[in-house]
């Protein structure tokens, strides 16, 4: 029996042998509770009513402005300065129509929290808990073990090698696998692998990063970046603290006539950075540590500086004390409070997205503890988008009124970047959500943005897919909506003044825009084709390759991989230009565009699969040939490290390479190959299981 | 349902409407007792983790973004009340009675058949049990468990593998112990 043919079994038996729905859990008695427990005949429960009076937020900010002004506070002291500078709190005016100002002050901050806290426990509910954490396996943990290596000078193979596939040239993004051409690292098993490429020898392990042992602290790392001989570590830690077991009135069910419970917050987030020195790359030391509030939402690097983007929540739920409101309503990095001048709560957001900060901070890695920029805001992140000096961080609203319209808005902020601040630029939105952080781009000055809208026409949604460019200031100048009807967009790509969109609903258009007139952004040319692309990658000037999933006039074909080279040289008329389609398989490129790897020296192109050969499942790394407009399978590199006597599957998550060597990873280890012949030549064994089970 | 009747819902139920939220609620009150019931092993815990889990989701409704992602949106708030009550279990347990969730009986009648399944979901760990039945009670494929959990869809694609099999190993040598005994006797 096959997998897929288990799991049916499985649901099957689940389905067979599963319990009755109690009748305290049938819809109406479930309704009845919820009525007791709420409040129901006030006015609704919003948080906010902000949202309400949408233009009026900008009254409310000019009712701060003007006390603040009255208060001679407000100066014009540029906002987001230093932590440890010594300039007096101060804020800044941006300009005068708007009046936006940052926080006044930390009881400014509060009272804000404990407003809104108090709208909460009026309604006598119980909020909801934070998220109790990305659980990774604790392992005891001890310190990193360096495997020996000796001295003497490598021999290694200079040239070309792979580098993470990121949207900007000089903005590093953190990843699981990083290669510098000479060495490989990667993350698996919550720990990080340093292995010299030249003979696959594992050099070092780092595994102190795991949490305490009675898994009260959790910490999972995310990703790393390698910069020269440093090694950068984001992590995610979360800290659990005592759930009560009993409900305040000693019951411990809610199902008792007792009311509600007031759980205590389960657990705290906090990202945490860790830098370690790895000039002797068999012997990692840890040289600093870099927290914040929050989880982390993504990172960049330019140069040696780190950039943080997170997400604070504040628990505002009805069981916090006002004293815990208070404590908990500011976020801190390296244990101190962001300054209140480098915090802004003015802002238009919807009702949930108050209740959190995006906490943005900077620092320079080559400098062990020396100071932090830092600049948190009231709002949400989904997205970022950075250049050198600028971040631009998308969040989606979901509207909630009803009518006709648009249903979804994105909310950009964008802050000026450098080691020494981070600070507010502009704000902007647009309708519809965006697909990732390829659909958001900067140029000459203007920023560009895809969006898919829902929009409510007559009792129905329609999909429809949009175009909207800005200036510096974030206001719209030009837009293009609507110009691919009931059609969702799955991805894009912007070159230039020229945008890429695959949209799809049943098949495949790949649009062409041209943006050099920002104020008037204009579809060129379309091709249809069955299936979309989930990814788009441009080839020289003349080719964009899209890796998507295939399909036919039904719809998209989920159990394949399809990879389109397109040739896009007349803008007029983009045309297919090749195709490969990988049956029963499966990449993570249609969910990370980073396990996809482009070889520009050799005009390949590397994805990773899974391939199901008749209920088996087997890694096989893809190189493509992208040479001379055409596609065409160079090799295939199969990755087995499945030990037969274990059970255990791992999947093969990367591939990269040096000069005319490919490696393959998994949790498993590392396998290396000739590009050109195709053979293994040797393979990395990190005992996954031996060091499970210490 | 249409997608646009659910959203109207989700609109009054974040207006404060219970009854909205109550129907929105049934359409998938059997898949959440029954993530519940076989992940605590306990159909009275369970009962506990979808009640407390529905007032939180209905005070909070707030936090909900994206209409169309109500399912998912409550079943995470399920998924972290249903660790809450994991640890009360674990706490009131003792180590005998944890030991003897363990051992594998074979048994001779149908509702044993249940039993099997709820010792076999036991004898696996929290984040795989969490990973099979999102997939085979909450219809969720790899990459929306992957955003549940915080981890990445490969290590989901590989725990699922390994437990699908595991369990399936284990429900069937029950069988087949069950059809020797009963060969025996």
């Amino acid at each position: 029996m096959n997998q897929e043919e288990k799991l049916e079994f499985l649901k099957k038996k689940l389905e067979e042998k599963k319990e009755p729905l109690p009748v305290s859990l049938e819809k109406d008695n479930v309704v009845s509770m919820l009525k007791s427990v709420a409040v129901k005949e006030k006015e609704p429960a919003r948080i906010i009513p902000f949202r309400r009076y949408a233009s009026a937020a900008a009254v409310f900010i000019i009712v701060i402005a003007a006390v603040l002004a009255a208060a001679g506070i407000i100066t014009d002291k540029p906002l987001g300065k230093k932590e440890n500078a010594t300039t007096p709190a101060s804020y800044s005016q941006q300009n005068d129509e708007t009046a936006e100002t940052g926080a006044a002050s930390y009881s400014e901050i509060e009272s804000y929290f404990l407003k809104h806290h108090k709208m909460i426990a009026d309604q006598a509910s119980e909020n909801d808990e934070e998220f109790i954490g990305k659980g990774s396996d604790i392992n005891s943990s001890g310190s990193y073990i360096a495997e020996s290596d000796a001295a003497g000078v490598q021999k290694y193979e200079y040239g070309a090698f792979g580098k993470t596939n990121i949207q900007n040239e000089g903005v590093d993004e953190a990843d699981i696998v990083k290669n510098d051409g000479k060495y490989i690292y990667f993350v698996a098993n919550n720990k990080i692998y340093i292995v010299e490429a030249a003979g696959l020898r594992k050099l070092a392990v780092i595994d102190d990063i795991d949490g305490e042992e009675d898994g009260r602290k959790r910490n999972t790392i995310n990703n790393i970046y390698i910069n020269s001989d440093k090694m950068i570590v984001i992590s995610y830690e979360t800290t659990f603290t005592d759930i009560e077991s009993k409900y305040s009135d000693g019951s411990d069910s809610l199902t008792s006539s007792a009311g509600l419970a007031f759980c205590k917050r389960p657990c705290d987030e906090k990202t945490v950075v860790y830098i370690y020195d790895i000039s002797d790359r068999a012997a990692p030391k840890r040289i600093m540590t870099h927290t914040q509030d929050g989880s982390c939402q993504s990172s960049r690097m330019v140069g040696e500086v780190l950039y943080t983007v997170g997400i604070y929540d504040v628990d505002v739920s009805a069981g916090r004390t006002e004293g815990e409101i208070r404590d908990g309503c500011v976020p801190e990095v390296n244990g101190k409070r962001i300054s209140a001048e480098n915090i802004r709560i003015s802002s238009e957001d919807n009702d949930d997205s108050v209740k959190s900060y995006v906490v943005v901070t900077a620092f320079n890695t080559e400098k062990a503890y020396g100071s932090c920029a830092s600049f948190a805001y009231l709002g949400y992140c989904d997205n970022i988008y950075s250049t050198q000096d600028t971040l631009y961080i998308a969040s989606a609203d979901y509207e909630d009124d009803t009518g006709e319209g648009s249903q979804s808005k994105t909310r950009i902020v964008s802050l000026s970047l450098s080691e020494e601040s981070i600070s507010f630029r502009a704000e902007g939105s647009a309708n519809g959500v965006i697909d990732d952080q390829y659909s958001m781009d900067e140029y000459n000055g203007y920023f560009r943005i895809v969006t898919t809208d829902s929009v409510m026409k007559k009792d129905d949604f329609i999909d429809v897919s949009n175009i909207y460019v800005f200036d510096k200031d974030l206001n719209t100048v030009g837009k293009l909506t609507d110009f691919s009807k009931d059609e969702s967009v799955k991805s894009a790509r912007f070159i230039g003044d020229t945008a890429y969109i695959v949209t799809y609903e049943d098949t495949d258009p790949l649009f062409i825009a041209d943006l050099s007139d920002p104020t008037a952004p204009k579809i060129t040319g379309e091709v249809k084709l069955p299936g979309f692309s989930s990814y788009l990658h441009p080839i020289g000037d003349q080719y964009i390759l899209g890796v998507g999933y295939g399909g036919d006039d039904e719809g998209a074909d989920w159990n394949c991989v399809k990879i389109t080279l397109f040739d896009v040289s007349d803008r007029n008329a983009p045309k297919v230009a090749d195709e490969v389609i990988l049956k029963n398989s499966f990449s993570d490129v249609n969910y990370d565009p980073k396990a996809f790897t482009y070889y520009p020296e050799k005009g390949l192109v590397g994805i990773p699969t899974v391939v199901d050969k008749g209920g088996e499942s087997c890694c096989a790394y893809v190189l493509l040939d992208t040479n001379g407009g055409r596609l065409s399978k160079k090799n295939t590199f199969i990755h087995d490290m499945t030990d037969p006597d274990d059970d255990d599957f791992s999947e093969m998550f990367r591939g990269t390479y040096i000069g005319n060597t490919l490696f393959t990873i998994s949790e498993d280890g590392v396998c290396s190959f000739d590009i050109e012949s195709g053979k293994k030549i040797r393979s990395l064994n990190i005992n996954r299981r031996e060091e499970r089970a210490t | 349902m249409s997608s646009k009747e659910i959203r109207n819902l989700v609109k009054a139920a974040k207006g404060g409407n219970a009854e909205a939220f109550g129907e929105l609620y049934e359409i998938y009150s059997g898949e959440l007792f029954s993530y519940a019931c076989y992940y605590l092993g306990d159909r009275y815990r369970a009962e506990d983790a979808v009640s407390d889990a529905v007032c939180s989701a209905f005070s909070s409704v707030q936090t909900l973004r994206d209409p169309g992602a109500f399912k998912t949106w409550i079943f995470k708030i399920l998924m972290r009340s249903c660790q809450k009550q994991l640890k009360y279990i674990i706490e009131q347990r003792s180590q005998q009675d944890i030991d003897a969730l363990g051992d594998r009986e074979a048994g001779g009648c149908d509702a044993d058949e249940a039993e099997a399944l709820k010792q076999a979901l036991s004898s696996i760990g929290e984040e795989e049990r969490q990973v099979v039945l999102l997939s085979a009670v909450g219809q969720y494929n790899s990459r929306e468990i992957g955003r549940m959990l915080g981890i990445p869809a490969s290590t989901v694609r590989s725990k699922l593998m390994r437990t699908t099999d595991k369990l399936y190993s284990f429900l069937n040598e029950e069988r087949s112990e069950k059809d020797e005994s009963g060969r025996k006797a």
